[in-house]
């Protein structure tokens, strides 16, 4: 391995060094010191602009994250109250409601929050198949059918195409099977007494 | 610096305008929105006015289901098939009625609650109060249907039913298109009933009635649960013909007719049966799983196509890291259970991850489906708290398993069945009161268990005695909501003795 001398620059030492380094010597030692380019005063005029530049930005940099806490949040919180996010879920929750006034004691059963969990338990079963339509239309395949009946009852039952149909009763709506009045005027030929969860058939 | 303003100023608008834009964004008018609107609803009730009656001699003199002596050879489907297309046939414009007005609903005896100002035919006729019925017009509606009625009386008195529909061919999408045409038949034999009840034509009546009993009972022959529902809700239909009899001043005692009616009336168990053998109908593929050595993209298109063709919810299996993630949670609870079932540990180890994932689905499918289907075997109120606490498990499984999400909601099914058999048997404790009434000069038991040469009929829902409150000439028979049931499940029968 070649062995370096670290004093090579060291004049004392000038004998140690090669032909090589003895001629960029003499070349180096030609030269003389070039004039700077800039003065004294422009170098601290540019250090003093280039502070003041700095603690420009630090102030700006702060006054728009000011400006932005101050006007996105309140837009945010704007949007949020106004379009909450929709999280679809599969459970029905019973809110409550007045008891019908035919309903004696000795049957009518507890409408407490423990009695609708229980309700809810069992129509969550009910729907699991809540993204299927919940009223077939004609040509449904038979398991959105069979939900919809074992839900509502058969009188969900899609009619025939047109042109085929047996009756001329209109299909029942979500409203009409859950016996709530018409908003506008009642589908023709339709016997639903509040039908609910197959109530009657 | 008004740069960064004006960036400022609009996200927030932007935001703003987005939130209220989109109408893909608006929450959708959910179902438990929709029932925070519904009404509460009480107790199914029945009211009747009765008169005493004692049982007829011979005893079964009046039937409610066609006597097997009049039975002729022959398969009644086809003809049922037909007498629906005759009613079919009939012009749309014969059944509509000009619009009708509240005073309309009054002169007919429409209860506000059933009236409707664009009622067809059947359904205003069907509504209006017997003694309020307009005959004639009633009359001359149903005679376009004479041909049908006549293939409909030949239908119900065959030997046998065989529908052969097309269930294996047409898998998931087999027909239910005679469905409706069959319910629509029923409430036209309905209408004839009641005008054979109004011109006392009581054999008529009686026999038009055995006519929807027995399509009932035929609709469950070889039937997907939808069409045994269906039957279910043409028995029904009958049953109303039957209370409207019994009230008539002379109407005969009907007691051992309804005492005579199979229990339960429509078995839906050979339905759900069925129903799940459709399942192997429709995909026949999944023969395969129990002997093949499936790939895993094998299993994945064919769980693809399953959860697609049935709508089910299985698991999440979109992306390939969410299968993995399955598959590796799945994996081995499914090896271990394979080999609890039997096979042979060496087996499962040679086996596909696939093929131990898809046999361990398709054997759960198996296992929860026969947990639910055993409870069908035992009374209801011996199986509803079972069927309830299997279904819970089903409805924590089905998240993991696209087969399991397709197995129906058999407890609710079961009810509607029983609550059939739950009105024959209070309609047959009403008839047992008024044969007591008439062999005791009008007067009422204090208890059911003084009914003796005619027994109440116990409450098919809870397997004992309906409630039974009598005051004076006034006699309630009371079944409760099951346990855990809603208040409309429940049923009371609200009698009024007159001499």
């Amino acid at each position: 391995m070649q062995e370096h001398n670290l004093n090579r620059g060291d004049p004392e030492n000038a004998e140690g060094l090669t032909p090589a380094e003895r001629e960029l010597e003499r070349a180096l030692g030609a030269l003389s010191p070039a004039r700077p380019s800039l003065g004294r005063e422009r170098i601290l005029f540019e250090a003093g602009r280039a502070a003041g530049d700095a603690a420009s930005r630090r102030r700006l940099f702060a006054w728009r994250a000011a400006a932005a806490v101050l006007l996105v949040g309140p837009g945010l919180a704007v949007a949020i109250a106004s379009n909450p996010r929709v999280i679809e879920r599969d459970r029905i929750v019973y809110l409550p409601a007045p008891a019908a006034p035919e309903t004696p004691a000795s049957v009518a059963a507890e409408t407490g929050d423990e009695q609708r969990e229980v309700w809810a338990t069992t129509d969550q079963y009910l729907l699991t198949s809540f993204h299927r339509p919940l009223l077939p239309a004609s040509g449904a395949d038979y398991l959105t059918v069979r939900d919809a009946v074992l839900r509502w009852g058969v009188r969900v039952l899609p009619s025939p195409p047109a042109g085929a149909r047996t009756s001329p009763a209109a299909e029942p709506t979500v409203d009409d099977l859950l016996g709530i009045p018409p908003r506008k005027p009642a589908p023709r030929g339709i016997d639903l007494k509040g039908l609910f969860f197959g109530d009657r058939l | 610096v008004r740069t960064a303003t004006a960036q400022c100023l609009l996200i927030p608008i932007a935001l703003l305008t987005a939130a209220a834009a989109p109408p893909e964004l608006q929450p959708p008018e959910t179902l438990p929105a929709v029932l925070a609107a519904a009404p509460a609803r009480g107790p199914q009730v029945f009211k009747l006015t009765v008169r005493p009656q004692p049982t007829s001699q011979p005893a079964l003199r009046h039937r409610l289901l066609p006597d097997v002596a009049d039975e002729t050879p022959g398969n009644a489907a086809p003809l049922y098939l037909l007498s629906f297309m005759q009613a079919a046939a009939v012009p749309a414009s014969l059944r509509e009625h000009p619009p009708l007005t509240p005073e309309d609903a009054a002169r007919y005896g429409i209860k506000p609650g059933d009236f409707s100002p664009g009622m067809d035919r059947v359904t205003l006729y069907l509504n209006a109060a017997l003694d309020k019925l307009p005959r004639e017009e009633a009359e001359q509606f149903l005679g376009n249907f004479v041909p049908a009625f006549e293939n409909m009386d030949l239908a119900a008195r065959r030997e046998y039913c065989r529908w052969e529909l097309p269930l294996r061919e047409n898998r998931v999408g087999v027909v239910v298109s005679h469905l409706n045409p069959a319910r629509d038949f029923v409430n036209l034999m309905s209408l004839r009933a009641r005008l054979q009840i109004f011109r006392r034509d009581y054999a008529g009546a009686l026999a038009t009635l055995q006519g929807t009993f027995e399509l009932a009972r035929d609709l469950n022959d070889q039937a997907l649960l939808v069409q045994a529902l269906v039957g279910v809700g043409a028995a029904e239909k009958a049953l109303d013909g039957v209370v409207e009899l019994m009230q008539q001043p002379d109407a005969p005692n009907l007691y051992w007719a309804l005492a005579a009616l199979p229990r339960p009336y429509v078995d839906l168990r050979a339905s759900l049966q069925l129903e799940r053998a459709s399942m192997l109908f429709s995909f026949p593929q999944l023969r395969r799983v129990r002997t093949a050595n499936l790939s895993a993209e094998e299993w994945g298109a064919m769980s693809k196509h399953i959860a697609q063709s049935t709508g089910a919810r299985g698991p999440d299996t979109s992306s390939k890291l969410s299968a993995a993630m399955l598959g590796a949670v799945l994996y081995p609870r499914a090896k271990q259970w394979l080999i609890e079932q039997g096979t042979p540990q060496e087996e499962v180890e040679a086996l596909s991850v696939a093929s131990v994932l898809a046999r361990y689905q398709v054997g759960q499918y198996d296992v929860w489906y026969d947990e639910t289907l055993k409870l069908t075997s035992l009374p209801y109120w011996q199986a509803q708290e079972g069927l309830r606490r299997v279904e819970r498990r089903i409805a924590d499984e089905r998240d993991s398993n696209t087969l399991i999400a397709t197995i129906p909601p058999v407890h609710r099914a079961y009810f509607t069945g029983v609550k059939l058999d739950r009105q024959i048997a209070a309609l047959q404790t009403v008839e047992a009161l008024r044969n007591y009434a008439a062999d005791h000069n009008g007067a009422l038991p204090g208890r059911l268990e003084e009914l003796s040469e005619t027994p109440a009929s116990d409450d098919p829902s809870t397997g004992k005695p309906f409630v039974y409150r009598v005051k004076a000439n006034q006699v309630t028979l009371e079944s409760p909501a099951p346990p855990g049931e809603r208040p409309s499940d429940a049923m009371r029968v609200e009698v009024n003795f007159v001499k």
